[in-house]
């Protein structure tokens, strides 16, 4: 058997331990090599989350942006319907002022050349008489430009849209003709109102030109005007009612369009404005007006307005 | 013999002042012309349908007629005068202050036989009074026979 000698087991305990001291270099270097291709994991991965993050704001961005181009497109569509609808306005006030101002103009003029021939010669009417009558016609040309001023302002007054609690607009309209109502010992009463977003004074003008012609309209019995709302989808509906003297079939065609005087307006006061101003006055609100009536029976005023509170 | 008649012209027009107007201004030129009026077309058509027994001889020889009326309007009136046995030969002229074409289209259509817009003055109905006498009492021949 041979023995090996203790330098030959030293030297091959040197050689195992050399071996062992390589192979746990390796070892290491392997190791570093993992950590650092662990690190460079780490790295790419939170580039990634970078990017995926930078993508998803990117994308919210654009979600922003196709809103407000959405909002400036409904804006655009609202304003060229405005304008629209201003510019059909404008076409019908010059209309009227030019048309209707007419009648009011001849009367005076009318009346003025009378007078000229009737202080020539001895007639029959006297000159205070042609007098009295050329200045009724002059005050009429004035309540009728009044009334144009009225209308012309409801449609180009800013709208100061704010809150309205609806029962406190009536309340304001009532006193405000606490004089007339008294007069024709009239009664107005009402339903609980809600609030809505709407101009003050134009909302105030809307009941008073109704509660006004409910008033002057009335039949036999003093007039009572009852007001009522009702929700709709979207919107609340009005309704102020009378028992007056009603409008006939061929009366409601004209109805809201401005001086056209009716059958039963005959020896009432007015030019006939009001209710194409407050149909006006709805319209920009973005409300409608209408009139559900029979002869002899009353007249039911509806209108809308866009209830802004539900979103 | 039978004399000849005064021209009997009615004026069916809501407006007061210009009813006063033409009657002033015929009466003014020609004090034998009678001028009668009525305030609506309701009225208007009331007051023809009861001359109708006197037509041609009396009752009226021609018919001014506004068109805008509250209830029943001029080319109502129009059309039913010419739908009725005594009243279609009466001459119509519409007397009113639309200039629109439409409305004058209107009312030929109808059977008016002339369409004045309404002048600006007493002045302006004194020259149509006028025409129109001279018209109806010297240049034309109504059905009802000479006039003047």
């Amino acid at each position: 058997m041979e023995e090996f000698s203790a330098a030959q087991v030293q030297k091959a305990t040197l050689n195992i331990l050399e071996d062992f001291e390589l192979e746990k270099q390796n070892s290491e270097r392997t190791q570093r090599a993992t950590f650092n291709i662990l690190e460079d994991f780490e790295l790419e991965k939170n580039n990634v989350e970078n990017t995926q993050r930078a993508t998803l704001n990117l994308l919210d961005d654009l979600d922003e942006e196709k809103r407000r181009v959405e909002r400036a497109e409904r804006e655009l569509n609202r304003r060229a319907t405005e304008l629209g609808r201003s510019n059909a306005d404008l076409e019908r006030f010059a209309h009227v002022v030019s048309h209707d101002l007419q009648e009011p103009l001849r009367t005076v003029t009318g009346y003025m050349q009378l007078l000229e021939g009737a202080l020539e010669e001895s007639a029959n009417t006297s000159a205070d008489e042609y007098l009295a009558k050329a200045l009724a016609g002059a005050v009429r040309m004035r309540e009728m430009i009044e009334d144009l001023l009225t209308y012309s302002r409801a449609g180009r007054k800013d709208l100061e849209m704010i809150h309205l609690d609806l029962e406190e607009t009536l309340a304001v309209s009532v006193a405000n003709m606490a004089a007339s109502i008294g007069e024709a010992a009239g009664q107005i009463d009402h339903d609980p109102l809600p609030s809505v977003t709407g101009d003050a004074t134009l909302m105030a003008q809307v009941f008073q030109n109704l509660i006004s012609n409910a008033i002057k309209f009335h039949g036999d019995t003093p007039p009572r005007v009852h007001i009522e709302a009702l929700k709709v989808p979207g919107a609340w509906q009005i309704t102020v009612a009378d028992n007056g003297i009603g409008i006939s079939q061929s009366d409601l065609g004209r109805l809201f369009i401005p001086f056209q005087r009716l059958q039963s307006s005959a020896g009432r006061s007015g030019s006939g404005i009001g209710l194409s101003t407050c149909r006006r006055i709805v319209e920009r609100h973005g409300g409608r007006m209408w009139v559900d009536s029979t002869i002899g029976s009353g007249s039911n005023f509806r209108f809308t307005i866009p209830d802004r509170s539900t979103p | 013999m039978t004399e000849i008649r005064p021209l009997h012209v009615l004026f069916i027009d809501d407006s007061i002042p210009d009813q006063e107007f033409l009657r002033v201004a015929f009466t003014k030129a020609f004090p034998d012309v009678l001028v009668t009026t009525a305030s609506s077309g309701d009225e208007g058509m009331a007051v023809l349908r009861t001359a109708v027994p006197r037509l041609p001889a009396d009752g009226p020889d021609i018919v001014l007629l506004d068109l805008k009326m509250p209830g029943k309007d001029g080319n109502q009136v129009l059309k039913e005068m010419r739908q009725e046995d005594g009243l279609r030969k009466i001459p119509v002229i519409m007397l009113t202050s639309s200039r629109l074409d439409e409305d004058i289209s209107r009312a030929y259509d109808s059977g008016a036989n002339a369409y004045i817009p309404k002048p600006p003055d007493a002045l302006g109905y004194a020259v149509i009074a006028q025409e129109l006498h001279r018209f109806f009492t010297e240049t034309a021949v109504l059905p009802s026979g000479k006039r003047r």
